[in-house]
């Protein structure tokens, strides 16, 4: 029960918070004036984490402090990630800021990790922290192009990384820096404040070479949700529609409260907003096999499957070696993920055709699929149809959280509408199928399958039916 | 000698006939029907822009290629590969179909093959690979070898043409039957 109230007092605290906007922010810019070329107003510090060190901040570069640079043992031959963190409940950093740091000496071992430290300024209400994120951004391009210009550090080489009201100040820090630094990553971007702001207060494509964004909770009415929902970057990745994401819902927190305790509280309240680092963190460690997100019109095309092509740049890996697509206009890109890590899933589009000589139309039908591959078997997957009609062709996206293999088979049952339905016992409601379309959206791959006599019937509540590899065709010779 | 020219004849009927299928079919794959897709998208059309007539040149690769056919049915159309299509590929698959247990055979040309046999749900699936021209015909035993398929002029006569190549021989060596 204590912990039931703590929960609602928490998110009502994070609520409040977020729907306090609009006043504060101006007022907290204007208190402070620009700083000139000393270092004095730099209230952000910027500590060199190490591979033995991924936790605390042991050594601090000091803008100005040429020794600091020599005593931190920062590698001036190697590139340099810039860690942004977020708004803060705790006035602490977040259980997250070890396990990327760690991530990304895992990757990329000889590479100087900094850990920007805004915590005073993030744990204010809400909107005077958003309001800081000019200073911090302002604070961090200082510091880098101290970097640049005493020792000639090559901005090509710079990687910033921001979180939520980070990923603000990282673009607030891109467009001030001298040359554009070579990469941001934006993960969930803050929404409340920034989801109508002009391009220049906010993370936008022309704050460094290239801009990537993962919004993974932009639930709710634009600048009422916690991640923004406009794209904001080169490419703009939407995991699971980027609404919310699985594994995150109430049932999920209650079921963690129960086995882990209240300690990890604030992760609860924010599991879809953090899910944006996690994402990135899974593909620094798994390297060789990056998550595919696939450029489309919006989400429910994409739940359709009608966008699994890879063709001109249709497709990209998401996080860490994403190539590097900038589009006129910024795109937007999805794909389904797992709960946990490794978060990759495996894409497929399906397409029926239902033949039959009288007509026939049935509304929110569930279908039962398998697919048979040469490596595994998927699971039952379910499929709802809004509408099945004679003679009309549907197409919809399923994914597996396994690898098949080379797909040889597919089985396909039509569930009845109850356990036990007296109309569909006596009527024989019922479809003619030929073939089965697949697309394979990782291996960029066309599979038809066959039924076995010309012509199956796929008959309501009755016995599945199996449809056989009996053509394929690979869509791009770059397709693995 | 009567016996002799009607071989003979059938035995050019036969490889005439297999020429002009081989025509036909190289002009355009077996253009997927295009249904009146329901949920068209603009991404659909990227499907088909890749397929670009390929005019047959020296070294494609010649398959046959059906779809989902019985041991009956006798699978003998020829097509010519697209030059990225380097293999012959054969699904045989056995056991209970939705009515009966069948023997169903597949073929066509493709772009990558790995041989596989699994046993999905009682049905035994095999695939087949091999690269060189017509080398998947349909046989009996249900097995693909690389038998040189060119000689016995397609499945059709798989059967009848061992006979009937034996008595041809027969009455070459001038003994009347």
């Amino acid at each position: 029960m204590k912990g039931k109230a703590l929960l609602l007092v928490v998110l009502g605290l994070w609520f409040q918070s977020l729907n306090m906007s609009s006043g504060g922010v101006a007022a907290a810019a204007s208190n402070r004036r620009r700083g000139n070329e000393d270092f004095g107003d730099i209230e952000s510090k910027f500590a060199l984490r190490t591979p033995e060190e991924i936790t605390e901040d042991r050594c601090h570069l000091v803008p100005g402090d040429i020794n600091s640079v020599a005593d931190c043992n920062f590698n001036h031959s190697s590139k340099t990630f810039v860690v942004i963190h977020g708004w803060t409940v705790t006035g602490m950093y977040e259980s997250w800021v070890p396990k990327l740091v760690g991530a990304l000496f895992k990757r990329e071992p000889d590479s100087n990790v900094i850990v920007v430290d805004w915590l005073t300024r993030a744990q204010q209400h809400y909107p005077v922290s958003a309001g800081y994120t000019k200073l911090v951004g302002q604070d961090v391009a200082k510091f880098i192009n101290w970097l640049a210009e005493q020792f000639n550090y090559p901005l090509e080489n710079v990687h910033l990384l921001g979180y939520s009201l980070g990923a603000h100040a990282a673009g607030i820090a891109g467009s001030l820096t001298n040359k554009k630094v070579n990469r941001i990553t934006g993960l969930d971007p803050a929404g409340p404040n920034f989801e109508y702001a002009e391009a220049t207060s906010r993370l936008s494509p022309d704050d460094a070479d290239f801009v990537d964004v993962l919004h993974t909770f932009t639930r709710g009415s634009p600048g009422r949700s916690i991640g923004i929902q406009k794209p904001v970057g080169h490419v703009d990745i939407y995991p699971n529609g980027g609404f919310f994401q699985p594994g995150c819902n109430l049932f999920d927190a209650i079921n963690q409260i129960a086995t882990k305790g209240l300690g990890d509280m604030d992760q609860l309240v924010k599991c879809s907003h953090e899910r944006s680092i996690h994402l990135f963190i899974d593909s620094l460690l798994n390297e060789e096999n990056p998550s595919k997100a696939y450029r489309c019109s919006s989400k429910e095309a994409f739940d359709k499957g009608l966008c699994l092509s890879c063709r001109k740049n249709r497709c990209n890996n998401m996080g860490y070696e994403i190539n590097k697509v900038r589009a006129k206009r910024s795109s937007k890109m999805y794909l389904k993920t797992r709960s946990q890590m490794p978060y990759k899933v495996f894409h497929y589009q399906v397409k029926l055709h239902f033949l039959g000589t009288e007509s026939v139309t049935q509304t929110n039908q569930v279908l039962l699929l398998s697919l048979y591959g040469t490596i595994a078997e998927s699971e039952e997957i379910s499929v709802t149809l809004p509408e099945m009609s004679t003679n009309q062709t549907y197409s919809f996206l399923i994914y597996t959280e396994i690898d098949l293999g080379e797909l040889l088979m597919v089985k396909l049952q039509w569930k009845s509408d109850s356990f036990f339905s007296w109309s569909d016992w006596w009527s024989n409601t019922g479809f003619g199928i030929q073939k089965i379309r697949v697309k394979a959206g990782e291996t960029q791959k066309k599979v038809v399958f066959c039924s076995r006599e010309k012509i199956s019937h796929l008959k309501k509540g009755k016995e599945p039916v199996v449809f056989v590899k009996c053509y394929d065709k690979s869509l791009s010779k770059k397709a693995v | 000698m009567k016996v002799f020219i009607t071989i003979l004849l059938a035995a050019l009927l036969c490889l005439d006939q297999g020429s002009e299928q081989k025509e036909t079919k190289s002009a355009d794959e077996s253009r997927e029907e295009d249904y009146d897709y329901k949920d068209n998208d603009d991404d659909e059309e990227d499907d088909d822009e890749v397929e670009i007539k390929h005019i047959p040149y020296e070294g494609s690769l010649e398959c046959y290629t059906c779809e989902s056919e019985s041991i009956e049915e006798h699978c003998n159309k020829i097509k010519t590969c697209a030059p990225s299509q380097t293999f012959c590929k054969t699904i045989i698959t056995r056991g209970n179909a939705d009515s009966n247990y069948l023997t169903t055979f597949s073929a066509w040309c493709s772009d990558t093959c790995k041989e596989a046999t699994k046993i999905i749900e009682g049905t035994h699936v095999t695939v087949n690979c091999c690269q060189s021209d017509m080398c998947n015909p349909l046989l009996v035993d249900g097995k693909a070898s690389d038998t040189n398929a060119k000689a016995n002029c397609g499945g059709i006569l798989t059967g009848v043409g061992v006979t009937t190549l034996f008595m041809l021989l027969c009455s070459w060596l001038g003994r009347d039957l």
